[in-house]
């Protein structure tokens, strides 16, 4: 079980030796269970304003959140039944599981993502990741870009509304996946100002841009609807749920049909 | 004086017999699939075929993945082919004093093609061809040659509200290739839209109004108002269920005549393959017409398995 588990590491990149290192971070936000575990020690319950260090742990459990701002504006979003650590080196944040929105400026001196299978260069970039240990990996650029290298050296961009979703020990990219931006945002908890306050408002406008972007696509027929449609059981919804999703496959098993991952040899490269 | 009524009789009864379109409508639809401008046609994902998507707890933080296509360059044509048999208790025809069970050989086949034309706009090209066969000897064999051209567009602003307008021809032949009994031409404006989308579960509203300009025979021109409904339930990735409400009025120009038709179905399909289905369908139509002695009254139940392909070039 242990070699799924994802390991996601924040290092920076070329412009990293004169970036702030991510050493400490406030907890500015605390949403329902919150605990955090120094070194090695028992977890105990976390509150807003507290500060936390690169030997914390922050765990968070049901229907819980949390939001850690960094002095150099970089933001992370802690999901439900999600543990986060910060990494080894200077600007690392590792993430064993759940869910979490990273956001960082873009002046921030960009920022490198490392899972076991996967390493993502970031220059500024709102994405948002979920790991779910022996079942899937999902990483979801907002706005900005991200490039993932995969322990082959193969590369492949994802940009603004595009979506990667691999098994964790996956040897192959499998292919890009396009999202409705407008509607992951109006519907994701953590991007949820009632529970965490807005965003810094050069990310807003960056995905305000994105959005607009993919929307001046969808008005011209080059982005179609299609029938598949991810919602958690809570997700936010215009109608009620009738519920009752689930099933064995993997997630990428049921959007490709395929028992195995699609082989990412046309997946773009860099 | 006696042989006089019974002459006014059979001449009422005569002159009450149902309509082709009355005695043929409530199969129209068998074997047909849900027009569906809401989406992508082909059902595709980067190129793979598109299962049902089961979600994690985390998809609730993350948001609403709701996944895009891109565009084909060249849009694919699609070709239906289906067979089916069903039974039903009343068969076409216009045998006024009662209906008559009766089992039908259905075979359908049909072809579109909807391209993009410039900024989102699609043409929706299509033409279908089902012949029915009864059973029952005083039912009505029938052809029923349908095509239509037009276009369509969805709006994003709009919550993805579809808005479409086509032009529509129907022809229906009782055991001739070339010898029409009904032919009609008309032109249909309507709007379309997915209610609610699951991972599992879609739910899509239709409005649609259509002006015929020309039938023939005359008396059968009509307008028509129609609303539908239809969910969608996966069971599985390859097994689901459709259940389809459909409400049309339709306001005959001759007479003052109005019928108000209704139609329910269910249907279980089976995706064998990309592109063989097997289905199981029971539907209920019911008509009532203010047309005098309730000729043009009807109402019956049919049900069937059916075989269908699909292949897109």
């Amino acid at each position: 079980m242990k070699k799924y588990f994802l390991t996601l590491s924040l290092a920076a990149t070329a412009g990293m030796a004169t970036a702030a290192p991510l050493k400490t971070a406030n907890l500015s936000t605390v949403v329902n269970d919150v605990k955090v575990s120094k070194s090695s020690a028992a977890a105990v319950p976390a509150s807003t304003g507290q500060t936390v260090d690169n030997s914390t742990t922050v765990l968070t459990g049901r229907k819980s959140r949390a939001e850690l701002s960094f002095p150099d504006q970089t933001v992370t979003r802690i999901g439900a039944n999600s543990v986060f650590r910060f990494g080894k080196t200077s600007r690392d944040l590792a993430i064993d599981k759940g869910s979490f929105l990273l956001q960082v400026p873009k002046n921030a001196g960009g920022a490198k993502i490392r899972t076991a299978t996967v390493t993502a260069a970031i220059t500024g970039t709102t994405t948002m990741i979920e790991s779910s240990p022996s079942k899937w990996f999902k990483f979801i650029v907002i706005e900005g870009e991200a490039k993932l290298i995969n322990q082959k050296g193969d590369e492949v961009v994802v940009f603004p509304g595009e979506m990667i979703v691999m098994e964790p020990n996956a040897k192959n990219f499998p292919r890009k996946i396009k999202i409705n931006l407008k509607k992951l945002v109006a519907t994701s908890k953590l991007m949820d100002e009632g529970t965490f306050g807005p965003l810094n408002q050069p990310a807003i406008a960056l995905i305000n841009e994105a959005i607009s972007k993919q929307m001046d696509e969808r008005r011209g027929g080059e982005l179609l609807p299609s029938s598949v449609i991810i919602r958690g059981p809570d997700a936010p919804r215009l109608n009620p749920d009738g519920g009752g999703e689930g099933g064995n496959k993997s997630i990428l098993e049921s959007i490709t049909g395929s028992k195995g991952f699609p082989d990412s040899s046309d997946a773009p490269k860099t | 004086m006696r042989s006089k009524i019974i002459s006014y009789l059979l001449v009422g009864a005569a002159a009450a017999n149902a309509d082709i379109l009355s005695s043929t409508q409530r199969f129209f639809d068998q074997g047909d699939e849900f027009t569906n401008y809401s989406e992508d046609e082909s059902g595709r994902v980067d190129g793979f075929e598109v299962g049902e998507v089961p979600y994690s707890p985390a998809d609730s933080d993350l948001g609403v993945q709701e996944v895009l296509v891109e565009r084909e360059d060249v849009a694919p044509v699609i070709f239906r082919f289906s067979n089916a048999i069903f039974r039903t208790d009343n068969a076409a025809g216009n045998n006024f004093f009662g209906d008559e069970p009766s089992w039908i050989s259905s075979s359908r086949a049909s072809v579109t093609w909807r391209p993009h034309l410039i900024n989102g706009w699609f043409a929706d090209f299509g033409v279908a061809m089902d012949f029915l066969r009864f059973e029952d000897d005083s039912a009505i064999d029938y052809e029923n040659y349908s095509g239509r051209a037009g276009i369509y567009k969805n709006f994003p602003d709009l919550d993805d509200t579809v808005f479409f307008a086509r032009f529509e021809y129907q022809s229906l032949n009782t055991g001739s290739l070339f010898d029409s009994n009904y032919d009609a031409q008309r032109i249909r404006l309507g709007l379309q839209k997915t209610l609610y989308a699951a991972s599992r579960q879609r739910m899509t509203a239709g409005l649609s109004a259509a002006y015929e300009w020309a039938a023939n025979p005359d008396r059968l021109q009509r307008d028509e108002i129609e609303v539908n409904l239809t969910y969608r339930y996966a069971f599985c990735d390859d097994v689901y269920t459709l259940v389809t409400v459909d409400v049309s009025r339709f306001d005959y120009q001759d007479f003052g005549r109005e019928d108000l038709s209704y139609g329910l179905g269910l249907e279980v399909a089976w995706e064998m393959t990309k592109n063989l289905r097997v289905s199981a369908s029971v539907t209920y139509d019911k008509n009532d017409s203010n047309s005098p002695l309730g000729a043009n009254d009807f109402q019956s139940w049919t049900g069937g398995v059916g075989l269908g392909c699909q292949v897109a070039f």
